[in-house]
This record gives C-alpha cells, sequence and structure tokens, in this order.
C-alpha cells in the first residue's frame, strides 16, 4: 500500500481508539501497523513517540483536574522513567532493527495483562504498613470514586522497588516509542499498591513524560517526518477520543475479543518481520 | 490573591498545549496537500525531516521560518516543538509550584527531572 496522510490517519485513528478503549495507548498497535505499509522500523518508533505526547495529555488533562492524577507520586517516578526513556531511545538508534522486532514481540505480550485486569473485577486492596521512605516522599492520596461514591484513601508502600522498576518501564517505552502502559499500571498496583482509578490516571500522566524524554533523543536523529507524524498525532488523537466516548457503552467481551485478535496478529507480524529483516 | 491548585495548572497547560499543536498539525497537513498536489508521503523528503541539533536554538528557528515564510514544512515543526514543549512546561510549572509550597523535597526531585530533560534536549 501507498504511504499516504489518508491511509496513516485512519490506521492511527483506529489503533488509538482501540488503544483507549483497552486502556493502552495506541502506540503499541500503531508501530507494527507502520511496519506493515513499509515505514522502517526506528522511523515508526521516532514518530510514533512523539504523537504520544498528545494522545496521553489529551487524557491527562481531564484526569489531573478530576484529582485521580497522584502529581508526587508521578514527579517521583519520573526520574526514574526519564532516565530509563533517554537509554532506551539511545539504544534504538544503535542496535539493528531486527532486534527491535524481537523486543516488540516480546513487550506486546506484557499488554495480556492489561486484559486479564479488565476481566477479574477491582482487586482486592490488602492493606501494608507504608514505609519510611514513601512515607518520606508523602505519597498518599485521595480521590472521590464515582462507581461507590465515596472518598478513596491509600498510601504508598514500596517506593525503593517502584522506582528501579519504572526505569525499566522507561526504558522498553524509549527503546520501542510505546508508551509501556500495562507495564506501569502493574507497577503501580503490585509495587506500589495504588488503587485501579489513580494507577491508570497517573500512568496516563507518566507516559506522556516518558514520550517526552524519548523524544528529546529521536528529535536530533533526523528520523522525525513532520508529515508522518502530524498525520499519526491527528489520528490517533481523534480515535482515542471517540474510544474514551464510547468505553461506557461497549461490550467488554467484544473489546476483549477484537483486541485479542489484533494483539496476536501483531505479535506474530513482529516475529515474522525480526526473522525476515537482515 | 489564591494560589489556584496545581492540578488545575497542570491540567490547562496540558489541554491548550495539545489544542494548539494538533490545530498546527491540521494546518500543516492541508498546506502541504494544497502545495503538494497530493495526499502521498515521501519519507525522503528532506524538507519535512526534523533535524535539532539543540532544541532551543530549534525552537527560534522554526518560530523564525514560520514568521517569514510559512510553509506546510515550518508550520508542522512549529506544532511538534508546541507538543513536546507542553510535558516540559508542565514539570517547569510544578518547579514554581513546590518552590511557592515551599515544599523543597518536591522541588529537588522535580529539578531532577528538568534537568535531565534540558540535558537532553541541547546535548545531541
Amino acid at each position: 500500500m501507498d504511504l499516504d496522510i489518508v491511509v496513516i490517519m485512519l490506521v492511527s485513528a483506529f489503533a488509538g481508539f482501540l488503544g483507549s478503549l483497552i486502556g493502552l495507548g495506541g502506540g503499541a498497535i500503531v508501530i507494527p501497523v507502520l511496519t506493515l505499509l513499509g515505514v522502517p522500523l526506528k522511523q515508526a518508533i521516532a514518530n510514533s513517540m512523539i504523537t504520544l505526547i498528545a494522545t496521553s495529555s489529551g487524557s491527562a488533562s481531564a484526569y489531573v483536574r478530576e484529582r485521580l492524577t497522584n502529581i508526587k507520586v508521578a514527579m517521583y517516578l519520573e526520574v526514574f522513567t526519564v532516565i530509563g526513556a533517554i537509554f532506551g531511545a539511545t539504544i534504538a538508534l544503535l542496535v539493528p532493527s531486527r532486534y527491535l522486532y524481537f523486543f516488540f514481540a516480546a513487550f506486546l505480550s506484557t499488554s495480556f495483562y492489561g486484559i486479564r485486569k479488565r476481566m477479574s473485577a477491582s482487586n482486592s486492596h490488602d492493606n501494608m504498613d507504608q514505609d519510611r521512605f514513601s512515607k518520606w516522599l508523602e505519597l498518599e492520596g485521595t480521590y472521590y470514586d464515582e462507581s461507590s461514591s465515596k472518598e478513596v484513601n491509600y498510601k504508598i508502600v514500596r517506593a525503593h522497588l517502584g522506582g528501579p522498576a519504572m526505569m525499566i518501564a522507561g526504558l522498553a517505552a524509549g527503546m520501542l516509542g510505546i508508551g509501556a502502559g500495562a507495564f506501569k499500571v502493574a507497577i503501580h498496583e503490585l509495587i506500589l499498591k495504588m488503587p485501579p482509578k489513580a494507577s491508570s490516571a497517573t500512568s496516563n500522566f507518566i507516559i506522556g513524560m516518558t514520550a517526552l524524554a524519548g523524544s528529546t533523543v529521536f528529535i536530533a536523529s533526523g528520523l522525525i517526518n513532520v508529515v508522518l507524524a502530524g498525520s499519526i498525532a491527528v489520528g490517533a488523537t481523534i480515535g482515542s477520543l471517540a474510544g474514551s466516548r464510547l468505553l461506557p457503552k461497549m461490550n467488554d467481551k467484544a473489546i476483549r475479543t477484537l483486541f485479542l485478535t489484533v494483539l496476536i496478529y501483531l505479535i506474530l507480524q513482529m516475529v515474522y518481520k525480526g526473522v525476515a529483516s537482515p | 490573591m489564591r494560589r489556584p491548585a496545581l492540578e488545575d495548572v497542570i491540567g490547562y497547560i496540558l489541554i491548550i498545549g495539545v489544542v494548539t499543536s494538533l490545530i498546527m498539525e491540521s494546518a500543516g497537513l492541508v498546506l502541504y496537500t494544497v502545495d503538494k498536489g497530493t495526499v502521498g508521503i515521501d519519507l525522503s523528503d528532506s524538507e519535512a525531516r526534523v533535524r535539532s541539533r539543540d532544541f532551543f536554538a530549534y525552537i527560534i528557528d522554526v518560530v523564525a521560518s514560520v514568521l517569514s515564510n510559512p510553509s506546510y514544512a515550518s508550520v508542522m515543526a512549529l506544532g511538534l516543538v508546541l507538543l513536546m514543549l507542553t510535558p516540559y512546561l508542565r514539570v517547569v510549572a510544578s518547579v514554581v509550584y513546590f518552590a511557592l509550597s515551599h515544599n523543597y523535597k518536591y522541588v529537588v526531585i522535580t529539578l531532577i527531572v528538568l534537568a535531565m530533560l534540558t540535558a537532553s534536549l541541547i546535548a545531541h
């Protein structure tokens, strides 16, 4: 297929739509599709990374004003994710593309965590005593949960483990040009014991910063093409807005089936491209 | 005057930055189509390529080129620059906010993030 603005916008809108339905961001979908259309992998990674700032910041703006986002937790974790993303993007420029295809396939597989989470109801919240470091960092929060109409108070634990784990998330994000949202949410919930809504909102907020950190490297690489990046940005933002509007009306099972099908197809494609590339 | 909450300041920085940037990107796509007479994308087109060695010097170049000779390439490059400045400005706003609140622990944490981003933006 020829590369043109209309095709790129449609593909990006579809990726943004699907990404926001499943709550993962569209980068993981748009990059493999761009490579299927003939865009070299590294160029797909660099151009998609910069557009992630647009798709994540749009919804981040709403979450932060609704007080779902925990800014202190985000700022602390961003110290690590920014280092990771800068290194990750630098690695992406240095290693041969065939390795990136394999890393990409492996990382797409972590998206299954997001699906598992949608299948199980809200996870149980065991109470852990807050450690001294997390307390010193003032990592706690309150938000109003509309579905249960009550205030949720929480305290973050194990910040000393969450930071380095976020560096790995940032590394993967920078290297592959994606948000790595599923991975970030897993760290927030499993290590830091953050409640799901605050966790998704804060992850979304951090993705914008990780995307900027990766873009600081890619913008000097000559891989960013304004027409390609512009088409992805406009398409993906429209798609993700439509997805977030439709989300409450969609059948969970239909979303899951659609996403699983696309995910498995993309993983196989990336493995195939990795094997086939010189 | 009461200081607005950090959440509101950041929320507005994000939405204004993204909307402005997307408007410029859309305008650029229209200019491109009119100018080239096609919607085809040429990845080897050097005019469309972003080459920024020092991001802050690049901002000045892009603004100057939009003012003197607006083209699809300069308008869209400005859109991308604004997009990158959006999360950058929200870190700057956080530093100022924590400083005004005398929360020096978080002034240091946000300054570390800001310093790394700034170094990476000028060091390539």
